[in-house]
């Protein structure tokens, strides 16, 4: 048996693990190291457990919260990552564990890998949903903009929105747009503007720059402040090639400072040329519904004067049913006088009955007569219902009626407007006529 | 509906605007339709010519105006401002 007290070359378990520790953690203080991240898991402490790992060999590692809470992505299993750790032996077990100080991704930029995870995010809560798109007022009182006075920025934006539509209210926010903590001041003032309600548009604006320079609007606190704002908001960040998450947050995003100028004002030449092509048609629908009415006015005034060959009609008619009555009476007066002719011979032939001839003479030259008056009654009586049917249409009826024609240098007045204070005014009344002076005229109401 | 331009704050004056022009397409189609009597057409029409006059007037009596938003104790206060000349 081995004596432990006396031979120097045998360990105590806790020995050789602490000597160990002192050897790994002095020669391994600082290393970088590269790796996949796999097996991660975060404890309820907030420190993240995970394994790193490549082909060959894989390393149990640690990330305490403080230190995770710096990263400006998010830990992922399968994440290429190259960290600053130091090795720290865990006596209890004996194991040995890397414990990063800072990790960062590895093959892409984190500013670039914070974009992306924090796209997804945004997008799987529904942010840049089009339901949630605001609609732009069709002209706005007073447009905030939020940038940074210093640039050119505020300058492009100005220019245009002034040069569309001179009578708007520009209230600028000038505000840092990159560096640690600007999110932060955007989002409050998107806060504030809404809380005070002080326009009821909001432009997010910043020039151009490197995606670490954007990285302020791929902030998922101003995300949040974007997607809860009331007030419609458009965004103009970086060129015109550049996306943020702001960007898709945002109402409407304008490519440029200049663009966004011209998506918040309307050009006020072109509402007024719109006002004014509405106020052309308006005039021409008018004269148009007004030239229907005249072309109907006139339709019925043509049958008006139509009138007078009705009665010439009436006229002819009763000319017609004269001379038919006459003729017919004249033939019937001739066949009288031929029977009575050929009786008068009958009855000279048979002389002995003359005495009765001459009676039934008499009675038939009374029966003739008349006939004769009667139709002749008749006549007369068709005669004056058709002559006073024409004077009820002659305009001298009318005048017997009480109406009077009004008529100026012989011209006959219909509308008031035809004549002035002062003319005089020749009134033709059923009999006689008047000399008036006009005092003064009144246009009757419809 | 009639509307002077001088007794609204600048913000009805926008609201307006757009509001008025719509009554102002209304009105066009209804004229277009044909089917009102002329009388009202006419009243129509009229109103149509005083709306596009309100429409005229309100556009030009706004006034472009610029402002900065400074933050002071959780609150925006508004200052008279000008961009400096580039």
């Amino acid at each position: 048996m081995v004596n432990t007290n006396n031979d120097t070359n045998v360990y105590s378990v806790s020995k050789l693990v602490q000597e160990v520790q002192v050897l790994l953690e002095e020669k391994f203080s600082i290393v970088w190291i590269y790796g996949e991240i796999s097996n991660l898991f975060v404890a309820v402490s907030g420190h993240s457990y995970f394994t790193l790992k490549d082909e060959e060999s894989q390393i149990s590692s640690i990330i305490f919260k403080r230190q995770n809470l710096k990263l400006n992505f998010k830990l992922e299993n399968g994440l290429q990552i190259i960290g600053l750790a130091r090795i720290s032996v865990y006596k209890p077990k004996g194991a040995y564990q890397l414990v990063f100080e800072n990790i960062e991704p590895y093959g892409i930029g984190s500013a670039q890998l914070h974009f992306e995870q924090t796209k997804k995010k945004l997008q799987g809560k529904g942010y840049f949903d089009e339901q949630h798109k605001k609609k732009l007022p069709y002209i706005p009182s007073s447009i905030a903009i939020i940038t940074s006075i210093s640039g050119s920025v505020i300058y492009d934006f100005v220019d245009v929105v002034f040069r569309r539509f001179s009578g708007v209210s520009i209230k600028v926010v000038d505000a840092r747009v990159q560096g640690e903590g600007a999110d932060r001041d955007i989002a409050s003032s998107i806060k504030l503007i809404n809380e005070q309600k002080l326009a009821d548009v909001i432009v997010l604006a910043r020039g151009g720059g490197s995606i670490e320079d954007l990285s302020q609007f791929n902030s998922e606190t101003l995300a949040d402040a974007i997607f809860l704002s009331n007030i419609p908001i458009v965004s103009a960040i970086g060129h015109e090639t550049d996306f943020t998450i702001s960007d898709f947050v945002s109402d409407i995003r304008a490519g440029t400072p200049s663009i966004a100028g011209e998506i918040v004002v309307p050009d006020k030449k072109y509402i007024k040329e719109k006002i004014a092509s509405i106020n052309s048609n308006l005039a021409s629908i008018m004269f148009g519904i007004l030239e229907k009415r005249k072309n109907r006015v006139k339709e019925l005034q043509s049958k008006l004067v139509y009138r007078p060959i009705k009665t010439d009609s009436f006229k002819i008619r009763l000319d017609d049913l004269t001379a038919r009555l006459s003729s017919s009476i004249k033939n019937r007066v001739r066949e009288l006088k031929y029977n009575n002719e050929t009786l008068k011979l009958k009855i000279f032939k048979s002389y002995p009955n003359l005495k009765e001839f001459r009676f039934k003479i008499k009675d038939l030259k009374s029966n003739l007569l008349f006939l004769i008056k009667k139709r002749v009654n008749f006549v007369k009586e068709r005669q004056t219902f058709f002559e006073t049917k024409i004077n009820a249409l002659n305009p001298t009826g009318i005048l017997q009626r009480g109406y009077a024609i009004t008529k100026k240098e012989d011209k006959v007045i219909r509308d008031v407007d035809e004549v002035s204070v002062g003319d005089v005014l020749d009134i033709m009344l059923a009999k006689g006529r008047l000399k008036c002076k006009v005092e003064k005229t009144y246009k009757t109401r419809k | 509906m009639k509307v002077k331009a001088g007794g609204f704050s600048k913000k009805m004056a926008t609201k307006n605007i757009e509001e008025l022009i719509k009554n102002l397409e209304k009105i066009v189609e209804m004229l277009e339709e044909n089917k009102l009597p002329v009388e009202e057409a006419m009243k129509k029409f009229e109103e149509g010519v005083e709306i596009s006059k309100e429409c005229t007037s309100l556009l030009d009596s706004m006034e472009k105006k610029m402002t900065l938003l400074l933050q002071k104790n959780d609150k925006l206060e508004e200052k008279e401002f000008d961009l400096p000349k580039k």
